[in-house]
């Protein structure tokens, strides 16, 4: 059975990286096509870079969901439901920026997807605990969650190469976790869709990016991943792992006073100079993880996108410590 | 291979020290509320609830301001 499990997930990583390596270039083009690009502000000049790379990602992962899942079941559906939910807001992101107190409100939809289609358990494994009761907060708790973590996850998608070099590793250690977990096989074919997904994304997204994931990218890969954890009982897991992404989020929320679309912000948390990001010496400037990881001096930006890897594969491995003390409670 | 910078470091260990109090703020809502099933619809359970929450928003706040003073003191110096 575990032998079974296995090639499921090593298929579903080689179907989706392949399907991702296609798509992701078709999403290219239909950027360019549709003139969905962005500026890469950490680049000398004004390089214009087609932004919406995580349709691409949006397709591949759908598509081997569907063509690996054992069976088409309320798991499977709120798989593919909750993430490609929050991709089609993204989306409509890309094309015409959203009202910033509106979108957290919007980005919990897909946390009512798994309450409606009644696929979770409010048993969370807390550690030194075991399996807590929470009947009545976990709803509540669940559509917040898609909210923040989606927003944490758009947080950290700032430089190239970041958003999959800090989700690679959180959705590569899910995969023991849910085996170990003995988590539904939807779970895992979605896992390893997933981690496919950003593999074959990232050739196309590492320094210099041919393309940017988008809003449409970072949210569905926030959205893949509290599916995972809701529908494999592994929050905590889920909430440690995001520990640089969470903090980078509530630090900008707390410096800027507030939900604020980028535009609005006056000064930058960081300068670039000759193509080196650098901490931007005025003390009122948002406070970022970018911010904070340039305080040595000027630095590249790929060299940010690594850091930015490190800390979450810190945090994930850190996740799956908490894990095991959850476990044995 | 690359040499780990010093700021990744300290960014390390700022992610070391928010892990160890969330596990512990972790355990101690969890024990709060774990009895809330026996309980429930109960004033009791009721604030069982609301003491996980406000120590919880204490601990946020606890960790926003360490980041806060993290980048100051340990990360500018």
């Amino acid at each position: 059975m575990e032998a079974q499990q296995l090639l499921i997930v090593f298929s579903g990583i080689a179907v989706s990286t392949v399907l991702a390596l296609v798509a992701v270039r078709l999403s290219m083009s239909l950027a360019r096509r549709l003139n969905l690009l962005g500026r890469d502000v950490h680049k000398p000049g004004n390089v214009m870079v087609p932004k919406i790379g995580g349709l691409g990602m949006a397709v591949s992962y759908s598509v081997t969901l569907m063509l690996l899942s054992p069976r088409a079941d309320a798991l499977t559906l709120t798989l593919l439901a909750s993430p490609v939910l929050s991709a089609a807001i993204g989306l409509s992101e890309d094309f015409r920026e959203l009202n910033p107190v509106l979108k957290p409100v919007l980005l919990a939809l897909p946390g009512l997807v798994v309450i409606a289609l009644g696929t979770y358990d409010p048993h969370p494994l807390i550690p030194f605990v075991g399996r807590a009761r929470l009947t009545v907060v976990y709803p509540v708790l669940l559509v917040v969650a898609y909210s923040v973590v989606s927003n944490a996850v758009n947080s950290i998608d700032v430089v190239n190469g970041s958003l999959a070099l800090f989700s690679i590793p959180i959705v590569a250690l899910s995969i023991p976790v849910s085996l170990a977990l003995g988590a539904p096989a939807p779970v895992l074919v979605a896992e390893a869709s997933l981690l496919g997904s950003l593999l074959g994304f990232f050739v196309y997204n590492r320094y210099p990016a041919r393309t940017f994931g988008g809003n449409v990218g970072s949210n569905l890969v926030s959205a893949a991943m509290v599916s995972f954890a809701v529908l494999g009982g592994f929050e905590v897991f889920l909430l440690v792992a995001l520990l640089p992404a969470i903090l980078n989020e509530a630090v900008v929320i707390a410096s800027m006073g507030g939900l604020k679309s980028g535009k609005e912000v006056v000064k930058r948390p960081v300068l670039v100079i000759s193509g080196l990001i650098r901490d931007n010496p005025d003390l009122s400037a948002p406070l970022t993880i970018v911010r904070m990881l340039s305080t040595g001096g000027p630095v590249n930006e790929s060299r940010v996108a690594r850091d930015i890897g490190i800390l979450s594969l810190l945090s994930s491995s850190l996740a799956v410590v908490t894990m095991l003390i959850a476990w044995r409670a | 291979m690359m040499a780990l910078s010093s700021p990744l470091l300290k960014m390390m260990a700022l992610i070391l020290v928010v892990w160890l109090s969330l596990v512990a703020v972790l355990a101690s809502v969890g024990l709060i509320v774990s009895a809330t099933g026996q309980e429930a619809g109960t004033f009791v359970g009721l604030f069982r609830l609301l003491a996980a929450l406000v120590l919880f928003a204490v601990w946020a706040l606890w960790t926003l301001m360490l980041v806060q003073f993290w980048y100051l003191r340990v990360l500018r110096r």
